[in-house]
């Protein structure tokens, strides 16, 4: 689709809005990729670690990574932004962020069928699915960008359902970041269920909000 | 066997009168009684009335087991409840927009008055394997009966068994809104002498054991290619084409091609590509499958073992591969 937009969308998305509560939770502020990384490092800065302290880090940063997200949806799902001056450019930034998810998601497909893929890929690939699902309600998807507008598949139905919306994109950054903290700890067994629960995530608002196609 | 027993009793009570019918009724029901007992009482070993009865109790515990496989196999929840209006589980009304109409699928809960409750064995293996319903009026095609008639009577039972378990609902049906002639239920007999090919489905002895489950999963209880082949104007399956996708299909949007075929089809997806779909509905792009195929994931393919998902991806790869077809789906 958007192929040839995805460097410049990506880049210059990373500086607008929200980047709040991802760097709270990384105790980073560097770009994109750098971001993504940082996002792996409490437990990876402490190898030798029992494991009972890294669970129990584990479930403190899941619970704070939830209520961030419970604070972002309860505080974003108000009201849609406005939109802007060029809505297809919006849906064409939109798109492109849309591929660097599945892109993302190719990596878990891999890892799920045993072809090849890491824990580590799959935990940066959790990273970057938890940094687009945040911006899906706070600026992907502006006012007057539905089906009609440049390449758009999302049913209007999304912004009258706003609320609905934002469930399902809070959803997907908290099984996302549930991801991250178990590729975290390295436990290549454990990845199987939060995996599953991302890809879930997705096709929950697909059912519901993209137009279907073929 | 089952279709005997249904047609004998009303025949009692239509050719004799009340007195007469009651009497013979009675010298009927004592004979067969005796006749049970002692058609079923073993020769040698009589097992006491506790451990027979146990036993009757694990068999329909089992077959009702049975059964809720089934009923995900076949994929009945998704239509037969209204999910996005909060209609009761199985209760029906959920809208079907077709180029025919509009049809709501039925309450197929256990209530004897709007359910099917009251039905007997044979007509619910009639209403699958031929169409009709238990008033002896036809059904509509928007049912895939065209598929289900491919099930076999054990399977048909063990269905029922579990739909006969289920909240009864007491929720009348919600006529369909069909256009003309579609909507004429007289015309559906001539419809299924040009289309339904009653089944059961035959094992095919030259394919092996996992095929042929495939086969039974995707053609009878799946019912893949009501959705992924190509109708013609009247709705009926273009049987030459079955499985190559469907333009029409999806509400409009198409349904994709499920042949081997390399550049319309599923040529260059792999067993484990086709695994995990069927899993979770991932596709190799990284796309996840929106619209009717996350329901199907969902309510169905998910829902299976990983055996009758591998049987499942084993009959579709040995399909002839054939193109998706180009031709204008019908309005």
């Amino acid at each position: 689709m958007a192929e040839a937009g995805r460097g410049g969308a990506g880049a210059s998305s990373e500086g607008r809005l929200h980047q709040g509560p991802e760097n709270h939770k990384s105790g980073s502020a560097g770009s994109g990729g750098g971001r993504e990384g940082m996002g792996l490092m409490p437990a990876s800065r402490c190898p030798f670690r029992r494991l009972r302290a890294a669970r129990s880090a584990l479930a403190l940063r899941a619970l704070v990574s939830f209520g961030l997200v419970l604070m972002l949806a309860v505080g974003l799902c108000s009201e849609p932004v406005a939109a802007g001056d060029d809505p297809i450019q919006a849906v064409a930034d939109r798109q492109a962020e849309m591929d660097r998810m599945a892109k993302a998601m190719q990596v878990i497909g891999r890892f799920l069928k045993n072809e090849g893929a890491t824990v580590a890929e799959v935990g940066v690939s959790a990273g970057t699915i938890r940094a687009v699902a945040v911006r899906l309600v706070s600026d992907l998807f502006p006012e007057g960008t539905e089906i009609g507008v440049g390449g758009s598949a999302a049913r209007p139905e999304l912004w009258r359902q706003w609320d609905v919306f934002g469930q399902y994109a809070a959803n997907l950054s908290a099984t996302a970041g549930r991801l991250a903290a178990v590729a975290a700890t390295g436990d290549a067994g454990a990845m199987r269920a939060p995996m599953i629960a991302v890809v879930r995530a997705c096709g929950a608002c697909h059912e519901l909000f993209r137009q279907k196609k073929p | 066997m089952m279709p005997a027993s249904h047609d004998q009793s009303p025949s009692l009570a239509v050719n004799g009168g009340p007195g007469r019918a009651g009497a013979f009724g009675r010298w009927l029901g004592m004979a067969s009684l005796l006749a049970g007992l002692v058609l079923t009482v073993p020769p040698v070993t009589v097992p006491a009335p506790a451990m027979a009865a146990a036993s009757r109790v694990s068999s329909q515990v089992e077959r009702v087991a049975r059964g809720q496989y089934l009923f995900d196999a076949a994929g009945c929840f998704g239509c037969h409840t209204d999910e996005v209006h909060g209609g009761q589980r199985l209760a029906g009304g959920r809208a079907l927009d077709t180029p025919f109409g509009t049809f709501y699928p039925p309450n197929i809960t256990p209530d004897p008055i709007y359910g099917i409750g009251n039905w007997s064995n044979a007509a619910f293996i009639r209403a699958l394997r031929h169409g009709v319903r238990a008033d002896g009026s036809s059904l509509f095609p928007a049912f895939p009966y065209t598929s289900y008639t491919l099930m076999d009577d054990g399977d048909i039972l063990d269905l029922k068994a579990y739909l006969m378990t289920q909240k009864p609902v007491a929720q009348p049906n919600r006529p369909h809104e069909l256009k003309d002639p579609f909507g004429w239920r007289v015309l559906m007999p001539a419809w299924n002498l040009m289309y339904l090919e009653v089944g059961p489905l035959d094992t095919n002895p030259h394919q092996s054991a996992q095929w042929n489950r495939g086969q039974y999963l995707v053609r009878a209880l799946g019912h893949c290619g009501e959705c992924h082949t190509r109708r013609d104007w009247a709705g009926g399956l273009d049987q030459r084409q079955m499985l190559a996708g469907n333009p029409g299909g999806n509400g409009g949007a198409g349904a994709p091609n499920l042949t081997p075929e390399v550049e319309t089809g599923l040529g260059k997806w792999s067993e484990a590509d086709l695994l995990l779909l069927l899993e979770i509905g991932l596709k190799p792009d990284g796309d996840v499958v929106g619209g009717s195929m996350a329901e199907v994931v969902r309510n169905t393919t998910s829902m299976l073992t990983l055996a009758d998902r591998k049987a499942m991806v084993a009959y579709l790869r040995s399909l002839p591969p054939m193109v998706f077809p180009h031709v204008e789906p019908h309005r």
